[in-house]
């Protein structure tokens, strides 16, 4: 039996920083606090790298908008931050207000990376944008969004494009074992009704496939599920992202299993447009 | 010396011949179709809605309540029913010019079906093109688009990148763009780590991304073009997704309208412009904010009901009911109510408007067919003359509102396109009217060459009296009446007839007709009969005419209680009744008035003190001037007149016109001359020409009647009476009792033909006759008169020749008088 009983977010982070500062992932965020009643914390971390490109003062900055060239100096750059963070921590406290979620921000500075490991920590579950695009504000260049997962301690909503999250869920089944672990965090996340729930077996062979998808069969069956089972496709991301076609989905796989060990697959993955949910 | 005998009282009042009605009662005579007595009238309207030439408008009048509008219609509505419905008219949006609405013309009683066949598309646009944007194929090929475009915005930074990378540069994102940094061991250098480096190296990076900064300028400045490419190509697809969503349904519309160039123009207008405008059909209000700075995100909702509400049509007429060309009355001919006019409606506290609140007037309904209208009423609206006619010379309909004819107002508003006008106008008004129009307005003539001349009264004939009794069946079971018995029909015919001042006239005045029959009705019904009786028609008019005589009874009150002194008894020198019309409404009653002459030695002067005063109008002075003229023709031909008489209307305070007491102070003249006394038991009405022929005057009825009520009040003495011109006996229509008393002997109507006969009847003197000398019998009127006159010119003729003696004081002083 499918239960959420085990699994019960109690405190969610979201993790924000210059680039992934956009108002629809906020939104996104409060949205699953206010359908979860749990607090949300936003941590608000000012990278060291970047601040270290505000020390050098040869660096020149070409903004978007204009792409003219100006020296980045660290008085611009602390200023730039604060006001980012000053217009996050409105519109977090203006959201929580609105949807009645409890919220607490902070700002820390340092590595981005052992940041967020840091933060993690006391929360159930993390939630941060991981669209890797160059032209929106969340581009990180090298720290892009399979960057923020890398040292992943805790179930992880990897929102991309500031989208709201659709009611499409795809299950990427590489094991049974995986799509039964699955299906609990997609009970407890999203219950209610009007979800469109798929599960897609991805197995290395057919004959694993076919054994995958008797298995999943049995799971759903065994739990009352209303799911439907996609014909499995091979172990590989391009594979499930074909499959999956033009729609949105999000994604719901676990983080060690097969699938996301290859990294090729984990890039594919991390850089389409569909968000994730990185089972823990 | 023979009196002139009474009329009989046969000769006092028309009576219809009850045995020559050969019914019960009205309803069972056959409906009158045709109007009566309007043969003309008929003859001038069937000519003029046969006549399509510009300018043969008709201009119908007559006296107020003789069916003018009702025989109007009568002949019209057949004619314009077998006539060819005109086409309809639609307003629609001109997407060039937008304040510039376009007529569209279509073919009769389609303009409701391509209506609705625009509305439904309204309705079908919404759920077609946001199928259509939501279709797997659309965002299938608008990943594809978006995908391509970041992949190559992608590739130029990822090119940069890998170059930098081999330089040990790192692209690094800042909060407002990008930056390039150096990097050692995945980290950027710390400025203080970068210090420690030497200066070669130092120098290295910064020429290094000194290199590199020029190719991310490049390549940031390509991102603006890109997108704009992106965007080009995303417009592309949508139009063509929205071209193919739309096509088929605009199409099956045109299938319609595969005759109506017009029609097929205005759709594929409607496409374009569909296809322009399709994201307000994909986006939703958020979509748009989103993809829009704020504040500049616009109300989708509205946009949309914006484009759908340019693809309606507004239907200005339609003829859908296949009655044959419009007749259309329009009551209240303002400008607007003619024109037609633009609404508008509040939005946000301000007043807008498009080409969906252009509404029809009047020539838009009349278009192609007959527009009736109140002529009185059309020029008392401001402007609403001048603007018929110049719509009617320029055979256009241009809306315009009163402010933007008067160049008032200067907001924006719309200049719909003018219509083509072909409308026949028929005024309907009084005759004043027309003839000053005709006279004063020189665009009358040219627009309306058809006059429509109402008469109100017809000859008594027996062919006349059948069509009578039958108009008034038709009347009563129109209305819903009683029917009426004939003595009740012989009654309604005497009343007629009286209405019309003249025995042998029958007045055709509908609405007094219509009058009469409904309070006949109300008394037949309040009395329970079940038919009209000539009871009842009787009551009718003396309730009609008591609930109007109080100025009568009053003026009655005053002669009882002596507040007006006027003899009915007895004789007088110079002093004499006449008779004069009190005109109050529609109610006229004859009042008597003493008319007093005196005479003396004088320039030949008869003075009207009336006129002296300003009291007596321009027909009265003339009457007056015959006089004296009369008097030197007649008795000093070889002499001047050498009188000063005056003449007054005693006991008058008001206005005195009209010519027919002429002869009234023309026998108190000559009883002042002649000192013969004047009876005044009769009273006199008549106007006198220079030969003292007595000539026909107005209101002869209501004259004799009023005095006959003042002798009735004090008795009636059997040799009362009136003298009244013979020309006027025709128009004797007198009351029941007069008629009776008459019959009686009690009071007596006597017909005039001259002076002579006149002052005969009036003194009981012979007038006498000229003999072949010019002189009169001595005892006669006439020879006294001569005599006193004469005696007046030896006075003169003797106080002149003393004059010439030394006394030119008197001379002047008569000169003067």
């Amino acid at each position: 039996m499918i239960s959420a009983e085990n699994l019960r977010y109690r405190r969610v982070l979201l993790q924000m920083d210059t680039s992934t500062h956009c108002r629809e992932t906020l939104d996104a965020a409060i949205d699953i606090a206010a359908h979860l009643r749990v607090e949300l914390q936003a941590v608000f971390v000012e990278d060291s790298d970047l601040i270290s490109v505000g020390g050098l003062d040869f660096v020149h900055e070409f903004s978007f908008s204009s792409a003219t060239a100006r020296v980045l100096d660290k008085q611009t750059l602390d200023a730039q931050l604060k006001a980012l963070a000053g217009s996050a921590r409105r519109q977090l406290e203006h959201a929580g207000t609105r949807r009645k979620v409890t919220v607490g921000f902070h700002t820390v500075r340092g590595n981005f990376q052992q940041e967020m490991t840091n933060a993690s920590q006391d929360a159930d579950l993390i939630i941060a944008e991981g669209t890797g695009r160059l032209r929106a504000r969340y581009y990180r260049a090298q720290l892009t969004g399979r960057n923020v997962t890398g040292p992943m301690l805790r179930p992880t909503l990897l929102l991309k494009g500031g989208k709201p999250l659709a009611k499409r869920f795809t299950v990427i089944c590489d094991s049974a074992e995986n799509a039964g672990k699955c299906l609990r965090a997609v009970a407890s996340l999203f219950p209610g009704e009007g979800r469109e729930l798929t599960l897609l077996p991805s197995a290395a062979n057919a004959a694993d496939g076919a054994a995958l998808a008797k298995a999943l069969a049995a799971i759903i069956a065994d739990a009352g599920l209303d799911a439907d089972i996609l014909a499995p496709v091979g172990l590989t991301a391009d594979a499930v992202l074909r499959r999956l076609g033009s729609l949105d989905h999000l994604l719901i796989i676990a983080d060690d299993g097969p699938l996301l060990g290859d990294k090729a697959n984990a890039h594919l993955l991390f850089e389409s447009r569909h968000p994730l949910f990185l089972v823990h | 010396m023979a009196l002139i005998k009474a009329l009989p009282a046969s000769e006092l009042c028309r009576r219809y011949a009850l045995a020559a009605f050969d019914f019960e009662d009205t309803s069972q005579l056959e409906d009158l179709h045709e109007p009566l007595g309007q043969d003309r009238a008929v003859e001038a309207i069937r000519f003029g809605i046969g006549v399509r030439h510009q300018g043969f408008n008709l201009f119908a009048f007559g006296p107020p309540g003789t069916g003018k509008t009702d025989v109007v219609r009568h002949y019209l509505e057949p004619e314009a029913a077998v006539q060819p419905l005109p086409d309809d008219w639609c307003y629609v949006n001109d997407f060039a010019t937008p304040h510039c609405p376009k007529a569209l013309r279509l073919p009769p009683g389609r303009a409701t079906e391509l209506a609705k066949q625009m509305a439904n598309l309204a309705e079908e646009l919404r759920v077609v093109i946001s199928s259509a944007f939501e279709s797997d194929d659309y965002r299938t090929r608008l990943d594809v688009i978006m995908e391509q475009y970041k992949l190559r915005q992608e590739q130029v930074f990822e090119e940069l990148r890998e170059k930098a990378e081999k330089k040990s540069i790192a692209l690094v994102r800042t909060p407002v763009g990008l930056a390039l940094a150096p990097v050692r061991e995945g980290q950027v250098v710390e400025p203080d780590m970068f210090a420690k480096m030497s200066e070669e190296e130092r120098e290295t990076i910064k020429k290094d991304i000194s290199g590199l900064e020029g190719e991310l300028q490049s390549a940031v400045r390509m991102l603006p073009e890109l997108e704009r490419q992106q965007r080009q190509e995303i417009r592309t697809l949508n139009r063509e997704i929205t071209s193919f969503a739309v096509g088929h349904i605009i199409d099956e519309i045109r299938e319609h309208w595969q005759d109506n160039e017009a029609v097929i123009a205005f759709l594929d207008e409607v496409q374009a412009h569909v296809i322009d405008h399709a994201d307000v059909f994909r986006l939703t209000n958020e979509q748009v904010a989103q993809s829009l700075p704020p504040g500049m995100a616009p109300d989708i909702s509205r946009q949309r009901e914006l484009v759908i509400g340019n693809c309606q049509v507004n239907v200005l007429v339609c003829h859908d009911d296949n009655n044959g060309a419009p007749v259309i009355y329009e009551d209240n001919p303002t400008v607007d109510n003619l024109l037609g006019r633009v609404e508008y409606r509040a939005e946000f506290g301000n007043l807008v408007t498009d080409f969906r609140l252009i509404k029809a007037g009047a020539l838009h309904h009349a278009n192609g067919g007959y527009l009736i209208l109140d002529a009185r009423r059309l020029i008392l609206q401001p402007f609403a003359w001048e603007t018929l006619k110049r719509e009617l010379r320029s055979r256009e309909i241009r809306i315009e509102s009163l402010s933007q004819m008067m160049s008032l107002s200067s907001t924006v508003s719309l200049k719909p396109e003018p219509i083509p006008l072909d409308v026949k106008v028929i005024l309907v008004g009084d005759a004043m009217l027309y003839y000053l129009l005709s006279q004063h307005d020189p665009d009358f003539r040219e627009l309306f060459k058809v006059p429509v001349d109402f008469d109100d009264r017809i000859p008594v004939t027996e062919d006349a009296i059948a069509h009578f009794v039958r108009l008034i069946a038709t009347h009563a079971r129109k209305k819903n009446l009683l029917p009426l018995d004939p003595s009740a029909v012989g009654q309604v015919l005497v009343r007629m007839t009286r209405l019309a001042g003249d025995a042998e006239r029958l007045s055709n005045h509908l609405r007094s007709l219509a009058d009469l029959l409904s309070e006949a009705d109300h008394w037949a019904a309040s009395q329970g009969h079940k038919v009209i009786s000539g009871d009842d028609v009787k009551k009718a008019v003396s309730a009609h005419i008591h609930r109007s005589d109080r100025i009568r009874e009053r003026t009655q009150e005053q002669f009882e209680r002596g507040t007006i002194i006027l003899d009915t008894s007895g004789d007088r020198v110079g002093q004499i009744n006449g008779l004069s019309v009190l005109q109050l409404g529609d109610f006229a009653f004859g009042r008597p008035s003493r008319i007093t002459a005196r005479v003396r030695l004088g320039g030949g002067k008869v003075v009207d003190i009336e006129r002296e005063v300003k009291l007596g109008g321009p027909l009265h002075s003339k009457g007056v001037l015959i006089l004296s003229n009369f008097l030197a023709a007649r008795y000093t031909k070889d002499k001047p007149l050498s009188l000063t008489a005056s003449l007054v209307f005693e006991q008058s305070y008001g206005g005195i016109d009209g010519d027919s007491a002429s002869s009234t102070e023309l026998y108190a003249l000559l009883s002042a001359l002649s000192e013969i006394p004047i009876k005044q038991s009769l009273a006199v009405t008549g106007s006198v020409n220079q030969f003292g022929e007595v000539q026909a005057i107005g209101g002869v009825n209501e004259k004799i009647e009023g005095f006959f009520d003042l002798c009735q009040q004090r008795g009636l003495s059997g040799d009362q009476g009136v003298l009244i011109p013979a020309a006027n006996v025709k128009h004797l229509m007198l009351r029941e009792d007069v008629v009776a008393a008459a019959e009686r002997g009690e009071f007596h109507i006597y017909p005039i033909t001259t002076i002579d006969e006149g002052i005969e009847q009036m003194t009981g003197v012979a007038a006498g006759e000229v003999g072949d000398d010019g002189t009169y019998p001595p005892d006669s009127v006439n020879g006294r008169v001569q005599a006193r006159l004469q005696a007046f010119a030896q006075a003169v003729k003797n106080f002149t020749k003393s004059d010439g003696d030394g006394d030119g004081e008197s001379e002047e002083e008569e000169s003067d008088d």
